[in-house]
Formats: structure tokens, sequence, C-alpha cells
């Protein structure tokens, strides 16, 4: 494997991840923001115009590329586990009204492959493709429970990343939780990452019994702390579910 | 490939990156072989190019071994680009383009529940509609915007709504019987857009066009009203004027694809 990304990719990729944070930008700002010379910017962004991966708005900004959209759907449609849970993750969404997470570890970080927006809000922190560290969030958590190397792994680094005063940062907290997790059978993520907000999450293992990932309910802590029993038995029925059809 | 000797500064890189990319998207997920099989790349360039993608995120090793997919930097990038897709302000030029050229009633409309929600509209130069001012809803079967919602909904949505509003007053006089309404929605579906001669009353008739998102489904519609020997004995081509608006938005939306109607892309395509 290569030491380095290729330049030009690299520098391609810098630009729609800041398109992506910030919106639509002029070729001054990519200029700046990449640390480019302006002719090397107008040629980036015309390659990458060309295969759709960004759009020019009348205004001369260039924004993200429509393609990026279709290519979003391929990523997300090409993981199995993805495919396997859109039932059980829509019939969660509406029995609940909460938002549901389909996530992932990636990288040692929690990503979220999918999920199905609640009726109420839209959670803001954790987005399909963005993370959270495996100490914090229900998904998280329930994963952490399970995955004794990963564990060992987390809390040789402790103390860990503190997102609010509710986030469990020494080994012992990390340890106690995935005990009382796992005899639980769910996970309680209450404001942990975020204020305000709550969410449980269970495992998803496969046919081997292997952990996947796992599958969580969000939303408004007082939309979740008081259903957190009717909404764990339905967390782990869904989860039942998907490791049938992964 | 290095960059030193090559031209283009490697942004022919970006190109053969894309191909890269539609093959996985169009495959799931793809080895190396079957990679250069498709793109007519040699597999000892592709491992590079791979690493370098897979390094910023955008394709990962698959579920089975020695396969690639797209990585999950495109979920990260395409959920960001959704909530930066402002319909409203999108539809905004073409409100205003088909306003100017009509002097009509301009209208976007979006669905909620089983009405159509006005969210923009820029009023006629000669009657003001009293319908459908800014946040008022209509029954999805009634007006052309609505309508034009409606007849591209799912199946399941139009069922619902013929069961739960058969006893609405204004149901009456666009379509008599749920076999009515089904049929001019077929009508609308058929040509692309709803045309409603009377739908109100008053001589108030009109042109509504739906707007479609990248997944192809629905999400709103444009139309253009006002008096019936107006709107449609003008010296404009209203259909089409409000087609062509409401494609452009739904292009706007990732609804048709650049690269399927960009013919210098298949020229490098094919290269």
């Amino acid at each position: 494997m290569a030491a380095k990304p290729i330049r030009v990719m690299a520098n391609s990729a810098d630009l729609l991840n800041a398109l992506a944070d910030r919106g639509p930008l002029s070729v001054v700002d990519i200029a700046e923001e990449l640390s480019m010379p302006r002719p090397s910017v107008y040629r980036l962004l015309d390659a990458l115009q060309h295969v759709g991966l960004i759009g020019l708005r009348d205004d001369g900004r260039a924004q993200l590329g429509t393609e990026i959209l279709h290519l979003a759907d391929a990523a997300v449609g090409g993981i199995p586990e993805v495919r396997a849970a859109r039932p059980a993750m829509a019939r969660l969404n509406e029995r609940t009204g909460q938002t549901v997470y389909l996530c992932a570890l990636r990288h040692q970080m929690v990503a979220c492959l999918d999920w199905v927006k609640g009726t109420k809000v839209t959670l803001l922190l954790l987005n399909p493709g963005g993370t959270l560290p495996p100490h914090a969030g229900a998904a998280s958590r329930a994963i952490l429970a399970w995955d004794e190397p990963l564990r060992w792994h987390v809390t040789s680094a402790a103390p860990l990343q503190k997102l609010t005063p509710h986030t469990l940062v020494a080994a012992h907290q990390i340890e106690a939780d995935a005990v009382l997790t796992r005899d639980r059978g769910f996970s309680i993520s209450d404001e942990d990452v975020t204020i305000g907000v709550a969410a449980l999450g269970v495992p998803l293992f496969d046919a081997r019994g292997e952990l996947r990932g796992a599958l969580s309910v969000a939303g408004l802590r007082d939309d979740i702390v008081p259903h957190q029993d009717d909404y764990g038995a339905l967390l782990k029925e869904a989860a039942a579910e998907i490791s049938a059809a992964i | 490939m290095s960059e030193a000797v090559d031209p283009s500064g490697g942004m022919n890189l970006v190109t053969k990156s894309a191909l890269v990319l539609q093959a996985i998207a169009d495959a799931g997920e793809l080895s190396v072989n079957e990679l250069a099989e498709r793109t007519g790349e040699p597999a000892s360039s592709l491992y590079r190019l791979l690493s370098t993608l897979e390094m910023i995120g955008w394709v990962e090793p698959g579920s089975r071994r020695g396969k690639m997919r797209l990585g999950l930097g495109f979920v990260r990038l395409g959920a960001r680009l959704e909530s930066q897709l402002d319909l409203r302000e999108l539809a905004r030029p073409e409100l205003e383009r088909l306003h100017a050229e009509t002097g009509q009633t301009a209208f976007l409309c979006i669905r909620r529940g089983l009405r159509a929600v006005c969210i923009d509209r820029i009023d006629g130069l000669d009657v003001q509609i009293h319908n459908l001012r800014l946040g008022e809803s209509m029954p999805l079967g009634q007006g052309a915007a609505p309508r034009a919602i409606l007849a591209f909904e799912s199946a399941d949505i139009v069922e619902r709504y013929l069961r739960e509003l058969p006893d609405d007053p204004l149901f009456g006089p666009v379509a008599p019987s749920p076999e009515s309404l089904r049929e001019k929605l077929s009508e609308t579906a058929a040509a692309g857009v709803a045309v409603a001669h009377n739908d109100w009353g008053q001589g108030i008739g009109g042109v509504g066009a739906p707007i479609f998102n990248h997944k192809g489904s629905v999400v709103g519609a444009l139309s253009i009203s006002g008096q019936t020997h107006r709107v449609f004995h003008s010296g404009y081509d209203l259909v089409a004027s409000v087609k062509s608006a409401a494609d452009t938005v739904s292009r706007a939306l990732g609804a048709m694809r650049a690269t399927e109607s960009t013919p210098d892309l298949h020229e490098r395509r094919a290269v």
C-alpha cells in the first residue's frame, strides 16, 4: 500500500469534505482552504464537475454534485447489513416515532451506516457516514459491551474523551457498564453524547455469532428513558430478525 | 501514473476514479481483476488508485475477501448534500421565470399527510387566487399542483386518500367518484403534468408538474394557475413551460443524472 494518497485525489477529497462541512464555496475560499494556487483550483473544479462530483451554481460557487447522492445510495446499498436491517428499522421507527440508527465499527470508531429519522426531531450529532467514539452513545456501548478486545483497547486509553458530564471516561465505568448492558440485553445512553438526548442500543450478530454492529433507537430524553423497557424489547426483537437475515 | 510527466496535473485520474467508482457502484463490490476487466485499466495502476481511494474513504474492503465496495465517505457526503439542498431555494428562480412568462400565479407545494401545502407562491398580475395561500393546504386530489403530487405518489397514499376523503365537499367538482379520480390520476401520470380546467370553480384553472429527488420519489410540485381563458389560450405553451421548470428543479435535486445527459462524458468513458 502506498504511504501517501495520490495528491490530486487527496485534494479532491479535501475539497468535497470542505463543501460538505461549509456548504457552497467560491474559488477564492477553496484556494485558501486547500492552500492551492487558483489556476490549480480551476483545473480541479473542472475535472470534478465533469464527472458530476461537484456542481457549479449560478453565482459561480462550487457545491457538492448530485452524483454524490447516487454514489451515497450505492455505498449504503452495497453494505449487506444495511439491506438486511431496512425492514426492521422502518418498523421500529413506525412503532416508536424515534430515530433508528444502524452502526458498525470502522477503524476503532463507531460509524453510522444508515438511519431512519424520527418523526419529531432530527438528531444532528450522528448522521449517516458520521462516527462516534466507541465509549459514547447507545450503539457504541452495545458494541463495546460484547467486544472484549475493543473494550481492552478503549479502556487502556482511559481517561477517555468527555463529550458531556455524563460520558463514561474511566476504565472501571466502562467495565461496569458492559456488565450491566450484557445483563439487560441492551445499552442505555443517557445524555452521554448530547445533553437532552438519550438512546438504547442492541448488538447485531451474524449467523456465525460474529458481532457485526449495533442497532439503536434515539430521541429526546423524555421520549426514550420512560419507555426503555418497551423499546428495549422492540430492539431485541428487531436485532433477532436482522441477525437471521445477515 | 506520475504527476510530474502528466500535463493535465493528474486530472485524468479524477476521470479514472469516477469510472472505477461507477463500476463498483453498479456491481456492489468488485475485485481488482474484475475492475480491470470492466474499466480496461491495467490491474497494476488500479492497485495504486484503489489504495488512494481507500485512504480518502471513497472505497473500503467489501464483505468478501479481495473485493472492494464504495466507502462510507460517500455516505457522509451524500447526507450532507441532502441537508444542503433546499427545495424552496432551488425552485424560486423557476417560479419567478414562470411568473414572468405568464403573468399568472405560480405555486410551489409539498405533501403533508393527505394534503398539499403551499410553501411558496408569486401572485398573478390580473387576478388574485384566494386558495392555497402561503402555508395553506388543499386535499391532494384538487388543483393542479396537489394532483401532480398525488399522481406520482405510491399506490398506498392514493388508496389512503380515496379511503379517507371520499366525502370531502370539494372532492365533487373535480372527480365525483374514486373511479373518476383514479382515472384523472392515471391521465396525469401518463402526461407527466396535471391539467386542471376548473377544479376550484370560478373559472380558475392551471397546470402542475411534479418535482422528483435523486431516488425518483416525488417531493413536491410547481404550478401556474389563473383564469382558465387566460392560462390556456395565450401565446405560451403552459404545459411545456411548467414541465420544464419542474424538470430543472428535479435535476438540481439529482433526479436526472448529469452523467446520463452529458455526451462529453460518454466520449471520455469510451476512451
